[in-house]
């Protein structure tokens, strides 16, 4: 820059300098000439001077010179007026354009690295939704199980519940019925023996009790046997009357054995009459029956409920 | 064959003393007022921006048309010799296209001008070369590689120069000369087609004055730098 500044002001300085020589060339022939009309021609090389006839040159010294200045004029003039404006107007131009090229390489370049940060920031974001559903989808299933387990788990008390409700109700309904069943048992027997045999019921039963007793002697050594070191245990639904407490002992020690006989009134055999000893047990009662009726229909609601 | 049919120098429109107005300096105004004036109304409300107007865009394609020429023909900083070559080729051109216009004298017809224009050149090779290197090292050129080539460094400037106005002068001069040739031949036709001619041969002309101009002040700046490269390096990417 600062030798083409050197430069320009070289040729300004130049310039000047012959331009004031053109000048003073002009001045000079000029004054040569005298004032008399200007003839003279200029040779096909200029700068040589040769005098010419009036009339017949083909070129004037002096409008040589005077083109001279006048072109070296123009040449300033449309340096200043032409050149120098469109230059300055195409370099700040093309300066304008580099400078908005670059700002829009910048531009670009800041874009593209925002939208890689913004796809790596979506990449991640995808990825911590992913992990999150994948945890969320986890916490459901684990939710899920724990209150498929908990409602198993109530519905199993519940059904416990149920069932022990159901069972209690049995119960009572089948103690209930044993219980109706035994009286209506009971009172059917006694009635029909005093109406058909002209018997009581109890005496009935202590006869059949001693027939039993009497048939059965084994299982009577055997309860004998375990009842050695403690009492027997005649049980009866009714009071035993003191002639039949003492056929019953009789039947008992018929043997020989020596044996200590307790007579117990329990209502839950209904009719009936056993002797027992260390568990077991010789006779038959209504209980005995009962407890079987009351197994088959223990199955019976069993099947039912398992139907259902 | 009147000399004031064919140089308008003769053609004496004012004078005083020495001073005088000729068809050639008047026609001559003429040209550089019609340029002056179309740079000034161009270039007043000149645009920077992308958007311009079409008379500045052919100002601009003009200017960067001979800035390219310039680069290819320098090989370096086209402004410095824009002024000068563009000058010449525009004042040339645009006086030859007048030549249409009736009653116009081209001041390129002239040899007056045509001299005026070689003795330009003719200083411009020394000016450019001393502005590019400086009067001492310039000079020095003429006594190297030993002050015994002095008288052969300078003979081959002048005849180098003098070729180069004789070139000018045949190349300005032949287009009228051939048309005068022909007029004095065939009167009919020839002329509105040698007018047509005219035009393209002018602006021809324009363009060979200017590109031989720049192939001069270029081969003698440009001659320098190569015996003496460190003088200034040519700027890169022009």
């Amino acid at each position: 820059m600062h030798r083409a500044r050197q430069c320009d002001q070289r040729l300004h300085r130049i310039g000047a300098v012959l331009l004031a020589l053109l000048l003073l060339l002009a001045m000079a022939g000029a004054a040569q000439e005298g004032g008399a009309p200007v003839e003279e021609t200029v040779p096909a090389a200029a700068g040589q001077d040769a005098a010419a006839p009036p009339g017949g040159g083909l070129a004037t010294w002096t409008t040589t010179i005077a083109q001279v200045v006048n072109f070296l004029i123009l040449v300033l003039l449309m340096k200043y007026f032409l050149y120098g404006r469109i230059t300055a107007a195409i370099d700040n131009r093309a300066k304008r354009i580099a400078a908005e090229q670059q700002d829009a390489r910048t531009k670009q370049e800041e874009a593209e690295a925002k939208g890689q940060a913004l796809e790596q920031k979506l990449a991640e974001l995808e990825h911590d939704r992913a992990k999150r559903l994948e945890a969320a989808k986890a916490e459901a299933a684990r939710l899920r199980e724990e209150l498929t387990q908990q409602a198993r788990e109530e519905v199993g008390q519940a059904k416990a519940r149920w069932q022990d409700a159901l069972r209690q109700e049995q119960d009572q309904f089948m103690q209930s019925l044993r219980a109706e069943i035994g009286q209506q048992v009971c009172a059917l027997s006694r009635d029909a023996l005093a109406r058909l045999a002209s018997r009581d019921l109890e005496s009935a039963m202590v006869d059949a009790f001693l027939s039993r007793l009497n048939t059965d002697r084994d299982a009577l050594r055997q309860l004998l046997e375990k009842a050695d070191r403690g009492a027997l245990t005649v049980r009866s639904a009714f009071e035993m009357p003191d002639g039949a407490r003492t056929r019953i002992e009789q039947a008992i020690t018929g043997d020989g054995r020596l044996a200590r006989v307790l007579f117990e009134v329990d209502t839950d055999l209904l009719c009936g009459i056993e002797l027992r000893a260390e568990g077991n047990a010789i006779g038959w009662s209504l209980e005995k029956y009962l407890g079987e009726v009351e197994e088959d229909f223990r199955k019976t609601l069993g099947q039912a409920s398992g139907r259902e | 064959m009147e000399m004031s049919s064919v140089t308008p120098d003769h053609d004496v429109l004012w004078q005083w003393g020495v001073l005088r107005i000729d068809h050639t300096i008047a026609f001559t105004w003429v040209v550089m007022a019609i340029l002056i004036l179309a740079s000034w109304l161009i270039t007043r409300r000149i645009s920077t921006g992308t958007r311009i107007s079409r008379w500045q865009h052919l100002l601009e394609m003009i200017v960067e048309y001979t800035r390219s020429q310039i680069r290819e023909m320098a090989h370096s900083d086209p402004d410095r010799y824009l002024a000068f070559i563009g000058t010449l080729f525009l004042f040339i051109a645009i006086s030859n296209l007048l030549a249409v216009v009736p009653w116009f004298v081209p001041p390129t017809a002239s040899l007056s001008t045509a001299a005026a224009l070689a003795i330009c050149v003719f200083f411009a090779v020394p000016v450019f070369g001393i502005a590019s290197s400086g009067l001492g090292a310039y000079l020095k050129e003429y006594i190297k590689p030993s002050p015994v080539m002095l008288p052969f460094n300078l003979i081959g400037e002048l005849s180098r120069t003098l070729a180069l106005a004789v070139r000018l002068f045949g190349n300005m001069m032949s287009g009228a000369k051939i048309g005068a040739i022909l007029l004095s031949i065939v009167p009919f036709l020839i002329p509105v087609v040698m007018q047509l001619v005219g035009l393209l041969t002018g602006l021809i002309q324009a363009y060979i004055f200017a590109i031989l101009a720049m192939v001069y002040i270029a081969s003698g700046t440009r001659a320098r730098k190569e015996r003496n490269p460190e003088v200034e390096p040519e700027p890169s990417g022009n």
